[in-house]
């Protein structure tokens, strides 16, 4: 029994590392996203609220692997 | 760089710009889609984690698919979104231009564009090369019933608009000078003879290709003489007028006579090339069917509405801030496979005349760019004109042509 637990221990760690390491492979991501102001105009506006809305994606997947961490 | 490449079929609009935003947005999709598979990998692992880690993970992944589904989404929207984005700057130009061509004309108009919310400073700030008097023109130049325009012009005395015979003859009495290839849009700008009085108007390349096929490129100048009344100067305003109109333009049919004089024969394909009126010239070319066009390139031409035949390329570069190729009317819609290159005059590139964003050099400035352009259509276009010249050497003849009096004409049998 103390086996196991040590064991699942041990698995709970590597999970919580792969979260840790899929957190921080996210953020870079937030260097790449298009300039959000490189159009004016209509279509430009369209595009802002496409990049804000991808953005907040990430901003989503983010807290929620960071809250799967806490978790963990 | 801000070029704006419209037309060519598939896709509308297509900047520097966009190419890289595409770019990134296809980066931020591929980096997501690791970080999902990451993810989804943890979730299978879920039975080691409690009720709670296993919910937000189970979001995260959702969140990241989304966000992949959204990157690659937008990558592909991006060319939709600026031509939507095209559309709509159209519109509100055509709201500006009718308030300004309302300013102008009728001062009157002045203090009731006022009372609309139009400042007075904003009048009196329009200039020649304003969006909206660019705008403007083109709205006119679609109003304008040119070809009833000329009718009704030529019917008043005088000989406004009096279309002559011409000819064509050779300024290089002796052989015909070699010449490399062009190597993209900027050679061709820049081969284009300056419009200068007396100097010839017209430059002709002859390509000999290995399997003895002849190919050749006419590059046409552009106004020199802009007086309506003809003297002998073919590249006036009689044949600015006349070519937009549709008409038989004297330069047009002075270009047609260098080439024959030139050794060309019924059937050897042309690329024309010009600027201004020598835009006219090579889209009428294009349009006559006197020879097979793979492709012709204009710069700052009128020639917006004319449809030139299935299978040719269009090129046609025009300035946002040069009101000339507005005169044309507006573009022709984009499903055809016209090729719309239009960017602002480079700052350091405009010309100190009359209309500095219409000038050649400015142009070839433009045309320069195209060929670092990494767009997929100036790129086949560029390849398409490689192929034609199949890499030289050209053999260049320079050409002027002259109108010629009734008298003249009647001497050496020319026609109009």
């Amino acid at each position: 029994m103390t086996v196991l637990s040590a064991e699942h221990e041990r698995q709970r760690a590597a999970l919580r590392a792969r979260v840790r390491a899929a957190e921080a492979e996210l953020l870079p991501v937030y260097r790449l996203l298009p300039d959000r102001g490189l159009w004016a105009g209509p279509a430009g506006w369209a595009f802002r609220l496409r990049i804000d809305g991808l953005r907040e994606r990430i901003d989503a997947a983010w807290a929620a692997l960071a809250a799967a961490e806490a978790e963990l | 760089m801000t070029l704006e490449v419209s037309g060519g079929g598939s896709v509308a609009v297509e900047t520097e710009d966009l190419l890289g935003a595409r770019r990134e947005l296809r980066e931020v999709a591929q980096r997501v889609d690791g970080i999902h598979g990451q993810v989804r990998a943890a979730l299978a692992c879920t039975e080691l984690a409690t009720g709670a880690a296993a919910q937000v993970l189970a979001r995260a992944e959702n969140e990241l698919a989304d966000a992949v589904r959204e990157a690659e989404l937008l990558a592909c929207e991006l060319e939709a979104a600026a031509e939507a984005y095209g559309w709509a700057e159209r519109v509100v130009l055509a709201q500006q231009q009718l308030l300004a061509r309302l300013a102008g004309p009728v001062p009157e108009l002045g203090a009731l564009l006022v009372a609309l919310g139009v400042s007075a400073a904003q009048h009196s700030a329009l200039t020649v090369g304003d969006p909206q008097i660019v705008a403007a023109l083109r709205h006119l130049a679609d109003a304008v019933n040119l070809p009833g325009l000329v009718v009704l012009v030529r019917a008043l005395p005088g000989d406004a608009l009096e279309e002559t015979a011409v000819t064509a003859s050779p300024v290089t009495a002796s052989a015909p000078r070699i010449d490399r290839a062009p190597g993209g849009f900027g050679d061709l700008a820049k081969r284009i003879p300056p419009a200068q009085a007396g100097q010839p108007q017209l430059r002709v390349e002859k390509y000999t290709l290995p399997d003895g096929e002849h190919h050749w490129v006419v590059y046409s100048a552009g106004t020199i003489d802009w007086s309506l009344e003809p003297g002998t100067e073919p590249w006036d305003d009689t044949s600015n007028v006349v070519g937009v109109a549709g008409g038989s333009a004297g330069s047009t049919r002075a270009a047609i006579e260098a080439l024959k004089r030139a050794g060309w024969k019924s059937g050897e394909p042309v690329v024309p090339v010009g600027h201004s009126q020598g835009g006219i010239v090579a889209t009428a070319i294009a349009t006559s069917g006197v020879a097979p066009v793979p492709a012709v390139v204009t710069f700052g031409s009128p020639t917006a509405g004319v449809r030139v035949p299935r299978g040719t390329v269009d090129v046609a570069v025009e300035h946002t801030d040069d009101p000339v190729p507005a005169l044309g009317g507006s573009p022709r819609p984009l499903v055809d496979a016209r090729l719309l290159v239009r960017e602002a005059t480079p700052a350091d590139a405009r010309g100190s005349g009359v209309l500095p964003a219409h000038e050649l050099t400015g142009y070839a400035r433009t045309a320069a760019e195209m060929d670092v352009s990494s767009d997929p259509r100036l790129v086949a276009a560029r390849g398409k004109l490689a192929a034609f010249t199949g890499g030289g050497p050209a053999e260049v003849t320079l050409w002027r042509g002259e109108r010629l009096s009734e008298g003249q004409a009647a001497g050496s049998g020319a026609g109009r």
